[in-house]
């Protein structure tokens, strides 16, 4: 009996102790900081399956995808912090997967983010990964090796192509035919980073009437992936 | 006395767990080179190696559940597709090139004949979405596999939880190909001083080092390189093998240097099966190279071999099949569990 109650003491102990460790948690006053992702077409919001004006036509977009990778934040040059996670699948259609939240453990400040469109080429050559880079989600390519950092799909009746549709499947990770593009952009409100991805701007650069395929790493793709990079901005 | 049952069973429970998964060691012998393969990103153990075994015995993997992985590298062929210059996939589809045999996997750069595939996990993908070969999607895979209690539970045996998805499937794969190791063949019993070739042998090894291991280096018999190696273009297929992969020019005509290990169970030879016989190979070498600008440099010298030196050289060819690998029990069809 004895032996039972002691052991009934021990676990209370052990139950107490373990909130006070939650408690301590919860209480750490950590900075998240949420970056957003926001596709907009010009001024509007950007939505998949909505048509938009276009070169005195209309484009409607069905798909666009992207990989942010290495997230890190500088005051000044000094490197003030990065996401745990390395890569992040942005979609479209998945409204969660347009923030990164990044807890702050050092409550470092910063005045700068830099990232990558696309997955690095020691990623890229390293076999398989789970999550975001697992091949299921489509952004593999399966007959050459290398990830799709970008990709944008829709349709406007200005391309010649079946059905009016465009693809635009951007990667390549090895020289010459390198798509990953690095950005880097001053930050002025830390407690609100938006960053807009103006398909506006990008598709204003193509002529959707010659060009409305690039489906593997070459000239075109790392043409189109700096024009993909001038489309992200720091939203006022 | 509640709380302490709960405790132990608590622990033979959690000790149960861990003891289930039993770690496996790829062995290999000590005159072989540093594997490629990063063995502690996906670090083998028996469970996952069964798993993958399964998977690649399994028409699952294709559309139509008619075409597994070992359609066309069968075990007994060294897991090449013998008699077939090229492959066939689902709906009696013919490819553009001939299935390569599968071993000693873990020191290889680059797959398949061009090289396009980087990584060994990576690599079933491209067979699986080739419309000619399984013609199907990783994501619809993963549904079918989700769906089948026997691969649920043969997933959760191997990575304690029965998700099924692409990284683990693939993973699994790479296990049990990693397991195909080929290491037992005459030359490997005289490498060990366990056999010593005949006078024949002998004689065909010297003249092996001299005119063919340049390419076909020992104990691998292959430097993992690309190589144009003098075959006139098949024009009903128009392949350029490398070149198109990396879209240049020097890479034009340039197809992997295969190993030569299990030479007798692999044919017909070349990246289009063209050679039924070891004798039009060799033949091929000293009389048939075509000049071209991507040209191997080891190949611009003529190579000399009278009749019995061919003969010769056959013999010591013979020496690089490992019997014991391909008729391995572990390597084949797993049958039902």
């Amino acid at each position: 009996m004895q032996n039972q109650q002691l052991l009934k003491v021990k676990f209370k102990l052990i139950f107490i102790l373990l909130l006070l460790c939650s408690v301590n948690v919860a209480c750490s006053q950590k900075k998240a900081i949420s970056i957003r992702f926001n596709p907009v077409y010009d001024s509007l919001q950007l939505e998949p399956g909505k048509k938009y004006p276009y070169k005195n036509d209309s484009v409607e977009i069905s798909v666009l995808k992207f990989y942010i990778s290495g997230i890190k934040f500088y005051s000044n040059d000094e490197l003030a912090g990065e996401t745990e996670k390395k890569h992040h699948l942005i979609d479209l259609e998945n409204a969660p997967s347009l923030y990164i939240l990044h807890t702050d453990e050092k409550h470092k400040e910063f005045n700068r983010i830099q990232f990558s469109i696309g997955v690095d080429s020691l990623t890229s050559e390293s076999g398989v990964f789970g999550g975001d880079l697992d091949p299921v989600n489509g952004m593999y390519w399966t007959w050459q090796s290398g990830y799709i950092n970008f990709k944008l799909e829709g349709k406007s009746k200005l391309c010649p192509s079946r059905k009016n549709q465009f693809t635009f499947h951007i990667g390549g990770y090895q020289y010459p035919y390198n798509s990953i593009q690095n950005l880097n952009f001053t930050i002025t409100n830390i407690d609100k980073i938006v960053i807009n991805i103006n398909i506006a701007q990008l598709l204003s650069q193509l002529k959707l009437t010659e060009l409305y395929e690039v489906m593997s790493p070459n000239e075109k793709a790392v043409e189109m992936a700096r024009k993909i990079a001038a489309a992200f901005s720091v939203a006022k | 006395m509640k709380i302490k049952i709960t405790i132990i069973s608590i622990v033979v429970l959690v000790s149960m767990l861990s003891f289930s998964v039993q770690e496996f060691t790829v062995n290999w012998p000590g005159y072989f080179p540093k594997p490629e393969y990063n063995f502690k990103r996906n670090p083998p153990d028996s469970f996952t190696i069964e798993l993958g075994r399964n998977l690649f015995y399994s028409p699952v993997l294709s559309s139509n559940s008619t075409i597994a992985c070992a359609s066309c590298h069968s075990p007994y062929n060294a897991f090449s597709h013998t008699d077939h210059e090229l492959s066939h996939g689902i709906h009696d589809q013919v490819g553009t090139r001939n299935a390569p045999a599968l071993f000693n996997l873990a020191w290889q750069k680059k797959f398949m004949w061009d090289g396009a595939i980087n990584h060994l996990d990576m690599q079933p993908l491209a067979a699986l979405s080739h419309p000619k070969e399984m013609g199907e999607s990783l994501p619809s895979v993963i549904i079918k596999l989700n769906e089948s209690a026997f691969y649920r539970k043969l997933f959760y045996r191997a990575f304690n939880d029965s998700i099924i998805t692409g990284e683990r499937l693939l993973k699994a794969l790479a296990q049990f190909q990693l397991t195909l190791i080929s290491a037992n063949s005459k030359y490997d019993q005289v490498k060990q001083d366990k056999a010593i070739f005949t006078e024949q042998e002998e004689k065909g090894y010297k003249l092996f080092l001299k005119n063919c291991n340049a390419c076909h280096k020992e104990p691998m018999f292959t430097d993992y390189s690309f190589a144009n190696n003098g075959l006139p273009v098949d024009t009903t297929l128009n392949d350029f093998g490398r070149g198109a992969i990396t879209h240049k020019s020097e890479d034009s005509l340039l197809f992997k240097i295969p190993s030569l290990r299990n030479i007798s169970y692999t044919y017909p030879y070349m990246h289009d099966g063209r050679f039924k016989k070891l004798q039009q190979v060799i033949d091929h070498y000293t009389d048939g190279i075509k000049p071209g600008k991507t040209l191997s440099d080891k190949l611009k010298k003529p190579i000399i071999l009278s009749s019995n030196e061919k003969v010769d050289i056959i013999a010591f060819l013979l020496t690089l099949n490992d019997r014991e690998f391909v008729f391995n029990p572990k390597h084949n069809y797993p049958g039902k569990n």
